[in-house]
């Protein structure tokens, strides 16, 4: 091959690799009706989407080159073209739809109505209903495992994790945790899930396994939980704290916590930093999850929530 | 200030703190006032004695219930509000409340207000800041007085007039 061809050929593989590595964080923008998708190598917005009215939960396939963003005010779901960055197709869901998750394999996309107390599936390629279910009061937050066998909710004004078994789609179990839990996360290899409480002011951290629980003090008024991308530590928003609570996973001890923005809402991790919304303050926060500081804020839209896995937790 | 008590008057619902709607609302107002902070920070820590500065304020009554601060705030126009005391914190300047219950037609209140030196010497910077929601929690048809410009309208007029005489108190007119 002639040299510089060659050359050309591994500037340009390098130059995919470092894309698709990064990956982009959606970060949905209630006071704007928008998206703001960053880049989260180099830490600039590189485009804003409009949405419907109020988005706040999001969940991201680069697999299907797809966003789901929940459109509260609205009653709908936007999809997103990840490589566009363009809205393709909005579904109205009659009802209060707030939390979005995948299923392990992205072929489903589930959407949690918040005031019918039901969890909707649908087929994320062809975007047809595929039913729905009756979980607890006030469903929130919602994570798949990656075994695919089990899809967890958290039932905000039942005080309790649904584990739905993705089978039948009955529901298996429902495990106690503490006052109002709201956001989810599940470790990578899907034996341990948290659970955030926002009147408790606690963690909720459950042995899938076993159901068994155990609990963390966090901040004012939490929200979220994300895992660094080594699964050692956790990042707990704290709304009323303006900060963030970090927990060493295998010790269950509060290490520190990290000032953020006003009212921290939606956190979730890339392949090497934590991105954290900022309600209040219209900013995304950059933490270094080894060193523990804030490394970069940026800009978005009005009234950041970012409720989900806004990047895609599945990339390489 | 007859505007709001017309709005307080509006929504003399028994309001509960537990569930709350999807998306909250923002209220941040500030005022500068040509006065130490040491002396308007006084007036605003001073929990039990509401109505030494903000003009919709009839009278306070100071509670204490175990380590927990409240405070009852009945209104000129008739109408209560009760609020929990979460901090106040001198070295910051800052102090953080909760409505309990109230006329305020807002649900899952939480506020705080923060005073800083400046901008220019001898002077103070008063934010007041809220999160909050809508009283009716539920999708539209939202019945009226129980909406998000309801919440919104109700929550800048208190701040707006409160800051106002903050001012007003603070520099001695």
């Amino acid at each position: 091959m002639n040299p510089l061809l060659r050359l050309l050929g591994i500037i340009v593989l390098c130059a995919s690799a470092s894309a698709w590595a990064g990956g982009h964080a959606y970060i949905t923008n209630q006071g704007s009706d928008s998206v703001s998708v960053v880049d989260v190598t180099n830490h600039k917005v590189i485009a804003t989407i409009g949405v419907g009215k109020a988005p706040v939960g999001v969940a991201v396939s680069a697999r299907l080159g797809r966003v789901f963003v929940s459109n509260v005010e609205d009653q709908s779901l936007s999809v997103i073209d990840s490589n566009t960055q363009r809205v393709i197709s909005t579904i109205a869901i009659k009802g209060a739809p707030v939390g979005v998750a995948l299923s392990a394999d992205h072929s489903q996309v589930f959407v949690a109505n918040w005031f019918d107390d039901q969890v909707l599936r649908f087929d994320s390629a062809s975007l047809q209903p595929l039913g729905s279910l009756s979980v607890g009061k006030a469903p929130a937050g919602m994570i798949a495992s990656p075994d695919g066998q089990w899809l967890y909710v958290a039932n905000r004004d039942s005080n309790d994790v649904a584990v739905i078994s993705t089978k039948d789609w009955n529901i298996s179990a429902r495990v106690p945790v503490g006052a109002h839990p709201f956001g989810l996360t599940l470790r990578r290899d899907g034996k341990q899930l948290y659970s955030v409480n926002v009147y408790d002011n606690s963690l909720t951290i459950i042995d899938t396994a076993s159901l068994q629980t155990s609990s963390v003090k966090v901040g004012e008024h939490p929200y979220c939980v994300a895992l660094s991308p080594d699964q050692r530590r956790l990042f707990v928003t704290n709304t009323q704290g303006d900060n963030v609570t970090v927990i060493d996973v295998a010790s269950r001890q509060v290490l520190t916590s990290i000032d953020v923005g006003g009212y921290p809402e939606g956190i979730s991790a890339s392949d090497q930093h934590i991105f954290v919304a900022n309600w209040f303050d219209d900013t995304v926060t950059v933490i270094d999850p080894d060193t523990l500081t804030v490394i970069s804020t940026i800009r978005t839209g009005k009234q950041s929530r970012a409720f989900g896995q806004f990047i895609d937790p599945s990339l390489p | 200030m007859k505007k709001l008590f017309a709005l307080l008057a509006m929504a003399l619902l028994p309001l509960s703190a537990a569930a709350h709607g999807p998306s909250p609302q923002k209220v941040e107002k500030s005022v500068t006032i040509k006065a130490e902070p040491a002396k308007v920070w006084a007036l605003v820590k001073d929990f039990g004695n509401m109505q030494a500065w903000h003009p919709a304020v009839a009278s306070t009554k100071l509670e204490k219930k175990g380590e927990d601060t409240f405070r009852l705030l009945t209104l000129k126009g008739g109408g209560t509000i009760y609020e929990k005391l979460r901090s106040a914190d001198d070295g910051e300047m800052k102090l953080k409340y909760e409505i309990v219950e109230g006329v305020l037609p807002v649900a899952d209140y939480n506020s705080f207000i923060t005073v800083k030196a400046g901008p220019g010497a001898g002077e103070s910077t008063v934010t007041w800041v809220g999160r909050f929601y809508r009283v009716y929690k539920l999708n539209p048809p939202i019945p009226p007085g129980q909406d998000d410009a309801s919440a919104l309208n109700a929550v800048n007029g208190v701040y707006d007039a409160g800051l106002a005489n903050l001012k007003k108190v603070a520099e001695g007119k």
